[in-house]
């Protein structure tokens, strides 16, 4: 059977930022299929220039509202590695919890007000409050939890003001930490009752596969999130110096934010991508759920994407728990709450590299001896998942061109959902070329 | 968390009047009300359910585009705001439909008033219009007043 669909591009919704799905299919052939990013650039790189090296991470912490402590740490790696400044095993801990706090929220936010409803058969999360009491309730929770994790180590939920380079201007309270020790050793049966309704629900995943490289960062002693060296599925490890030479980012026509590409036509980052690449690494927890739904890397089902972050979700209770034993048990070093970590800034570059909720981030900065930007390159991870939808949806289509127009578009939006696109961040500069015109 | 009684700001104060929430509330907290949470949510949606589960009472502050002069107050039960379905979003979540759901949950049915205010603008920018700036001191009256009273 042949017949023909027009999908004409309304913003793709319960996604961060404003992308949309255009899709032509005239008697059975596919003749337009785009992933059109039409957000406008930011131009968060041009503003860094000329700010000093205590308020760049200020500056880029507001990329994003939603992994703005990523952004942050980013950042600040960036910075101590162009100017050789140490942290204290301390510090780097409790920037790990702050991490690890909000990357709990927002896979719990994906996965619970965003994910879920696609499979419950509802346009928004609203109307799980009827039918999904007990659960929904368990996503509150848990998401409320990851932002108080975030705001005991930082001092807000959003936009840290704590974190310094060098270390923190202010530390937690311990009772405080305690309290969320004990919250995390509680939360055990909330994340057991998410696996319950997802085990249900995954049958309503698309049976899709298409394999990919996979990159990730990658760390000899744990699953990689705040430190690491680069991974490809494809290639092994690669130094993060050389991130460029990975993301190969590039401009397409339908879309305001960058591609990028490396040993294939495209890459994944991201929940699914780490799983692929270092799960044996996992918290038993995380392993627990897991197995569970049958997930053995490599998975090559980007649709399962929400599973993977559901087995993160268990193993950042897993590593909270045990950062807040062993900061607890080892004690602060004594500092006043103002501290100011003491840097003679430097001339240099550095490149900053973390695992966030959607994906590796790079954060690279020049400075000048007085310790001003001079030059600043951010490469987000929806930039790097922008290539890999498209080239799933060119895949997924023709598998699925005999269906009705509707059921088309909301497989298409589910797997942009998949991928927890932040779009906003994604579009942060482009390169405009003026051709045929002197100016 | 200290008190029964929140006050929530909503808006984005670099959209002009749309930050005229977070202007109450800042005057407010200068106030120091012993017996008041002086919340900013911003535009932070989902953060809002939070709230309802916390407190006994909720009085919401924001642009309300109600069709009034520039700066004019008025004070509603959202529960009584179905007609306005369309024109209640301009953060990208609807927060009526979140108070809703989370009165749903957990048995918690919060008293809620929204103290709305006429924006004149919300363009892209800094700072109230004039003719919002100067009514802010009767909207703070107007908030004090309803804050005496749920």
């Amino acid at each position: 059977m042949s017949h023909s669909v027009d999908v004409e591009g309304d913003l793709v919704t319960r996604v961060e930022g404003h992308g949309s799905i255009v899709l032509n299919v005239t008697d059975g052939e596919l003749e337009t299929c785009e992933w059109q990013v039409v957000e406008s650039p930011r131009y968060f790189e041009s503003m860094l220039v000329g700010r000093s090296f205590r308020e760049a991470h200020h500056v880029t912490s507001r990329i994003c509202a939603i992994c703005s402590v990523s952004h942050t740490i980013a950042s600040l790696q960036a910075t101590e590695a162009a100017m050789g400044v140490a942290v204290s095993e301390q510090d780097r801990r409790l920037r790990k919890l702050a991490l690890y706090g909000e990357t709990l929220q927002s896979h719990v936010l994906h996965l619970g007000y965003l994910a879920l409803p696609d499979l419950v058969g509802e346009k928004s999360v609203l109307p799980l409050a009827d039918t999904h009491p007990d659960e929904l309730e368990t996503v509150i929770d848990l998401h409320r939890l990851g932002n108080d994790l975030t705001e005991v180590v930082t001092g807000r939920s959003v936009h840290a003001q704590r974190l310094l380079p060098g270390g923190f201007s202010q530390l937690p309270d311990e009772s405080e930490l305690e309290e969320l020790l004990d919250r995390l050793l509680n939360s055990w049966d909330a994340v057991a009752e998410l696996a319950d309704l997802l085990a249900v629900l995954a049958d309503e995943l698309p049976e899709f596969e298409r394999e990919t490289e996979y990159i990730s960062l990658t760390h000899p002693e744990e699953y990689a999130f705040a430190e690491g060296t680069i991974y490809s599925s494809d290639a092994g490890e690669i130094p993060v110096s050389e991130y460029r030479d990975v993301a190969n980012e590039y401009v397409v026509e339908h879309s305001t934010a960058k591609f990028a590409r490396h040993e294939r036509d495209s890459y994944m980052v991201g929940a699914l991508a780490r799983f692929n690449n270092n799960s044996e690494q996992l918290a038993p927890r995380a392993t627990e759920i897991a197995d569970r739904f049958g997930l053995d890397a490599p998975v090559h089902n980007p649709y399962f994407n929400n599973v993977a972050q559901l087995v993160e979700v268990a193993h950042l209770l897993a590593e909270s728990v045990r950062l807040i034993e062993a900061l607890l048990a080892d004690g602060f070093e004594a500092q006043s709450d103002y501290h100011v970590p003491e840097i003679e800034p430097t001339a240099g570059r550095g490149t900053g590299a973390i695992e966030v909720p959607r994906g590796v981030l790079f954060h690279e900065y020049d400075y000048d001896e007085a310790g001003k930007v001079t030059a600043a390159n951010c490469v987000i991870p929806t930039n790097q998942n922008h290539g890999n939808i498209q080239h799933d949806m060119e895949t997924l289509v023709p598998t699925i061109v005999d269906r009705d127009a509707e059921e088309i578009e909301h497989t298409l939006e589910m797997l942009v959902r998949a991928y927890d696109p932040c779009i906003s961040c994604s579009t942060h500069y482009l390169d405009v070329e003026f051709v045929g015109e002197e100016r | 968390m200290t008190a029964e009684l929140a006050v929530v700001a909503l808006g984005n104060p670099y959209r002009r009047d749309d930050g005229v929430g977070p202007a109450l509330v800042d005057r407010l907290r200068d106030r120091e009300l012993p017996s008041v949470d002086c919340l900013d949510l911003g535009d932070a949606g989902f953060d809002l359910v939070h709230v309802v589960v916390d407190y006994e009472a909720i009085v919401i502050v924001d642009a309300v585009d109600f069709g009034g002069d520039p700066g004019e107050v008025v004070v509603f039960d959202p529960a009584d705001a179905d007609g306005t379905r369309d024109r209640r979003a301009s953060h990208g979540t609807d927060a009526f439909e979140l108070l809703a759901m989370a009165g749903r949950l957990k048995g918690t049915s919060p008293t809620v008033r929204v103290v709305g205010i006429q924006p004149a603008e919300t363009g892209f920018g800094e700072g109230l219009s004039p003719p919002v700036a100067d009514r802010i001191p009767g909207a703070i009256d107007a908030l004090e007043r309803v804050l005496s009273g749920v």
